[in-house]
């Protein structure tokens, strides 16, 4: 049995749906992108062209959620399908908002670039607590009209996971969807097998912006699977109350289900978000928060009612370091989002308020997923009687059963041993080694991977065609040659 | 709504409370006492007369669980009752096995004395995340027939809290109950409201030791709780797997109750326990493993399927330091003891498999447990419409709108918990311009701010030097002539 975390009771998701449905009529949801009210109009919604405002009814979204996939799988280069999203399944991937990184000498929180996405992808690969990897930072080191794409295209070069990522336009998921085709073998393919979800973010409160309709669109035509990353930030963009926020979550959504489904029946589509109490002290958005935490949970009821797949943001820190703040905050969060059977749960590695990435992180996160994970599996019955059996030759001993031979057996089934990361030292052994605090443990840990990590295996003929497709981009953007990765990556 | 954390199915408890029965019948349970062993005879149980291994009927279980109290409180010095043990209620106490305490200066781990255990009681004093002292660490500077004692009078003079203690003897356990009867007046009201519970515990596999059994004894005559800390260790002390250890653990608490009981029916005594895993490659008791939380979770739903009040050690770290591990390890473990609705969870503060203690590991660990506290508060109905009311014409589609509405400054401090300095929600700019702290920084300071802003308990002066001239009159016995100076207090 897999234990469970319920927030919600069945009388308040039926009233969190009902308001969600009024709300999509009043004040109803403002559609930013013409293709989208026309879907909308078309099936019988009221469009206030001057406002953008749409009176989205009921019905609409009813026919809309009738048709959703419940469940797909994302696959990895080989073809292999090794992330579920549907039921209670629960996949962690690196957070992907990242627009710097922690460097560890310094503590410095620089500016993201190449180098450190790759170093990011390679922690990721070698590490199997993450089931896809993400495209976890821009990279400033390219003109900004490329840096969704090229992030992508890192990515493809130097994994073979699936990959959780997101288009900056309309125009760019168009070629980043192509990017994937060049691998898959084409666009048919890619519908077949995707590698690859897109987030989809509505603003709030209760808009779909021209980018992110159109993103929705875009996707659901290629089959591509959509991710929305609903955003209600309780007290400044959703109400104060964690349950308004998760109605406003569940309008967002239930509007952008209806605009993909319109575009595209049958689509995938996740149930997702990145939502956030309002720290109103300092006027930040605390995604270490439990508060936070909480709405994710509440809102993933909220989608499992629905028979949908879900996402979250979770595992992530406000602290600005590698520091106990940032264990209590990344353990707890990663708990809660496991115990609430989220499908993919984003936000690992991430620091100050999703902001900034850290490697190091990543390796620490990767040793509460396992807790996490290792909750998840529950009390196991490998022997026949509980415990009875095992008390022949007991001679009330402290040291009784280390003897039996069923104790060598079975202890790595019942017991995940952790890595270096978690010191379990005596404290004279942990002395002999150093006196490493965790983050240190975690720099060495780090340097490990990289030295082992060799880059995947890749059908030269597609890594050439991808590496001209994103050149080309790169030269309309004005950049003549694209960042020499042998150099910076060094094999 | 209030969540909750199951990991047996009905059918699995079923099956651990009758292998638990088995087991008090073979092997059987060894009772170190004899006092005990008499009280079980007396019931017509079997006892093998040299090996002291007693089998104990089902049927004496199921009495001693009917005339058991399903509930009661621990009150403070001003007579409230503040710790509620029963049903789902969740309380923390520090950890209270320490021999050792971070110095976050030096980091060195060192030998507790008088002055450490007074700067983890004023720390914990002041933080409402705790809700019970503990007698939280050994002072070595004073005898060790008096370091059981001794904890509790500092305690006593430092705090109007309820204590979780425990004695190291079969005397000083009387003497710890006479001391509390100092401060209530008499053995009547010490009994009516109990200030302290006393930790008692078997030892794994299966055996209740003389010292054990005996203060189960001692205790339920006095009508002073009892707290049962059954610690199997899966795959040493105990069978290893984790439903094994469950069952053990079930055993030892069923044989604990019996012996009570049989003492003095109707006295007050908990589930409790500090069980862990055992891990293979250290020789280590991982205290901040999820397996141990695993087990504690296990065991204390089933003592709630039996209606006992629960006690637990959880929200500790095998870390050596205030860092990322003691972090993850001690906020997921606290997570896991609160929403499995444990009574009394302790371990808060500790280090090293329980070993040290840290002033600033406490007041960290206070927001994991203001964490799992709200978590458990669930989300709340705080107006008629869950959301639609909320949307006035004033709402016009802006990441702001919300921000202007006066329910928003109503509300947001009844829905958020808002935390202390020790966690950091600055923009990175403003965390450079207050010194770039980290969390075992930002608690060193608020440690030494509640250091400075604490002021000891208004207690009867008469009742303090009673106290005192008992202590000092035990210590005398055990050779030290005058007991440490305490700065706080001008004492004879």
């Amino acid at each position: 049995m897999q234990p469970k975390l319920s927030l919600l009771d069945d009388a308040l998701i039926v009233r969190i749906i009902e308001e969600a449905y009024q709300l999509m009529l009043k004040p109803g949801i403002k559609v930013q992108n013409a293709e989208a009210r026309g879907l909308l109009a078309e099936a019988g919604a009221d469009v206030n062209e001057e406002t953008q405002v749409v009176r989205i009814p009921e019905h609409i979204v009813r026919k809309a959620l009738g048709m959703v996939p419940r469940e797909f799988q994302l696959y990895d280069y080989e073809g292999e399908p090794k992330v579920r999203y549907g039921g209670d399944a629960v996949h962690f991937d690196p957070g992907s908002s990242g627009i710097s990184v922690l460097i560890p000498e310094t503590l410095e929180h620089k500016t993201a670039e190449t180098a450190d996405l790759i170093r990011i992808i390679k922690v990721a690969e070698s590490l199997p607590q993450y089931d896809a990897q993400s495209t976890a930072v821009v990279c400033h080191d390219v003109p900004k009209d490329l840096h969704d794409l090229y992030r992508l295209y890192l990515v493809i070069l130097f994994s073979k996971k699936p990959i959780v990522t997101g288009a900056f336009t309309n125009q760019t998921v168009h070629q980043m969807i192509d990017m994937l085709a060049i691998f898959a073998g084409g666009r048919d393919k890619l519908r077949e097998k995707p590698r690859a979800i897109f987030d989809a973010c509505p603003s709030p409160p209760l808009i779909w912006s021209n980018f992110g309709a159109g993103n929705l669109i875009t996707l659901a035509r290629a089959g591509v699977p959509a991710e929305i990353v609903s955003m209600p930030l309780a007290g400044a963009a959703a109400p104060v109350t964690l349950l308004g926020a998760v109605t406003q979550h569940a309008a967002e959504c239930l509007s952008g289900i209806a605009i993909h489904q319109l575009a595209h029946a049958g689509s995938p589509i996740v149930w997702g978000g990145a939502p956030a109490i309002f720290e109103m002290r300092k006027g930040g958005t605390p995604y270490g928060a439990i508060e936070t935490a909480m709405i994710d949970s509440s809102y993933a009821q909220v989608g499992k009612s629905l028979g949908l797949p879900t996402h979250t943001y979770l595992g992530a820190t406000d602290s600005k370091v590698l520091d106990m703040q940032a264990g209590i905050e990344s353990g707890m969060g990663f708990l809660v989002g496991a115990l609430s059977g989220v499908n993919m749960i984003s936000g690992a590695g991430m620091l100050d308020s999703l902001l900034c990435q850290s490697p190091e992180k990543l390796v620490i996160d990767a040793e509460s997923i396992s807790m996490a994970k290792r909750l998840l599996e529950g009390m196991k019955t490998p022997t026949q009687t509980l415990a009875t059996e095992f008390y022949e030759g007991v001679n009330f001993k402290g040291s009784d059963f280390l003897k039996q031979k069923i104790t060598m057996q079975l202890f790595q089934q019942e017991q995940r041993l952790p890595t270096k990361i978690i010191d379990r030292d005596s404290i004279r052994g942990w002395k002999q080694g150093g006196s490493l605090d965790t983050f240190a443990r975690a720099r060495e840990q780090v340097t490990d991977i990289l030295t082992a990590f060799s880059r995947p295996e890749l059908d030269p003929a597609k890594k050439a065609e991808l590496h001209a497709y994103v050149l080309t981009l790169a030269k309309q953007a004005g950049m003549e040659e694209l960042p020499r990765l042998d150099e910076l990556a060094p094999a | 709504m209030r969540p909750k954390l199951t990991l047996l199915s009905d059918e699995i408890i079923a099956r651990i409370l009758a292998e638990a029965y088995e087991l008090l019948l073979k092997p059987g349970i060894k009772v170190q006492n004899e006092e005990a062993r008499e009280l079980l005879m007396r019931e017509d149980v079997v006892i093998d007369p040299e090996t002291h291994v007693a089998q104990i009927p089902a049927s004496l279980v199921q009495r001693a669980l009917e005339s058991v109290p399903r509930e009661f409180y621990l009150y403070d010095y001003d007579g409230n009752p503040t710790v509620h043990y029963g049903g789902d209620s969740v309380h923390f106490d520090p950890g209270s096995s320490g021999i050792a305490m971070l110095n976050p200066d030096t980091l060195e781990h060192e030998t507790t004395e008088t002055e450490h255990l007074i700067r983890l009681l004023k720390v914990a004093e002041q933080l409402p995340q705790y809700d019970a002292q503990s007698t939280a660490v050994i002072c070595h500077d004073v005898p060790k027939d008096v370091q059981d004692s001794y904890r509790l009078y500092l305690a006593l003079l430092y705090s109007k809290k309820p204590i979780v203690t425990g004695a190291f003897t079969n005397k000083t356990v009387q003497e710890m109950i006479d001391m509390l009867v100092v401060f209530a007046g008499s053995a009547e009201a010490s009994r009516q409201k109990p200030r302290a519970i006393f930790d008692v515990c078997p030892a794994p596999p299966l055996i209740w030791s003389n010292f054990g059994a005996g203060n189960l004894i001692a205790l339920a005559r006095a009508g002073i709780p009892a707290e049962i800390v059954s610690v199997p260790l899966s795959g040493a002390a105990a069978p290893v797997t984790m439903l094994g250890t469950v069952t053990q653990h079930t055993a030892e608490c069923f044989a604990g109750i019996v012996i009570h009981q049989l003492a003095k029916p109707g006295s007050p005594i908990v589930w409790g326990g500090a069980a862990a895993i055992f891990d293979m490659r250290k020789g280590a008791t991982p205290m901040g493993a999820v397996e141990t939380a695993m087990l504690d979770c296990s065991y204390a739903q089933v003592a709630k399927t039996l209606n006992m009040p629960t006690h637990t050690y959880l929200g500790a770290t095998d870390s050596k330091l205030v860092d990322a591990q003691a972090g993850l390890e001690s906020g997921i473990s606290a997570m896991v003891g609160a929403l499995s609705g444990i009574n009394m969870i302790s371990g808060s503060g500790m280090l090293d498999f329980l070993a040290c203690h840290s002033a600033e590991k406490l007041v960290l660990d206070a927001e994991g447990i203001a964490m799992a506290k709200r978590m458990i508060g669930g989300v709340k109905q705080h107006t008629d419409t869950l959301a639609t009311g909320f949307y006035d014409n004033k709402i016009n589609f802006k990441g702001g709108d919300f921000l202007k509405q006066k329910i928003t400054m109503q509300l947001f401090r009844e829905e958020q918990h808002l935390p202390s300095s020790v966690i950091d929600r600055d923009s990175t700019r403003a965390w450079k311009a207050a010194g770039s702290l980290d969390a075992f920084d930002r608690a060193k300071l608020r440690v030494k701010e509640l250091l400075a802003s604490y002021s000891r308990p208004e207690l009867d002066p008469d009742q303090v030097n009673r106290l005192h001239s008992y202590m000092l009159d035990l210590a005398k016995k055990a050779g030290l002539e005058e007991l440490p100076r305490l700065e706080d207090y001008e004492l004879a």
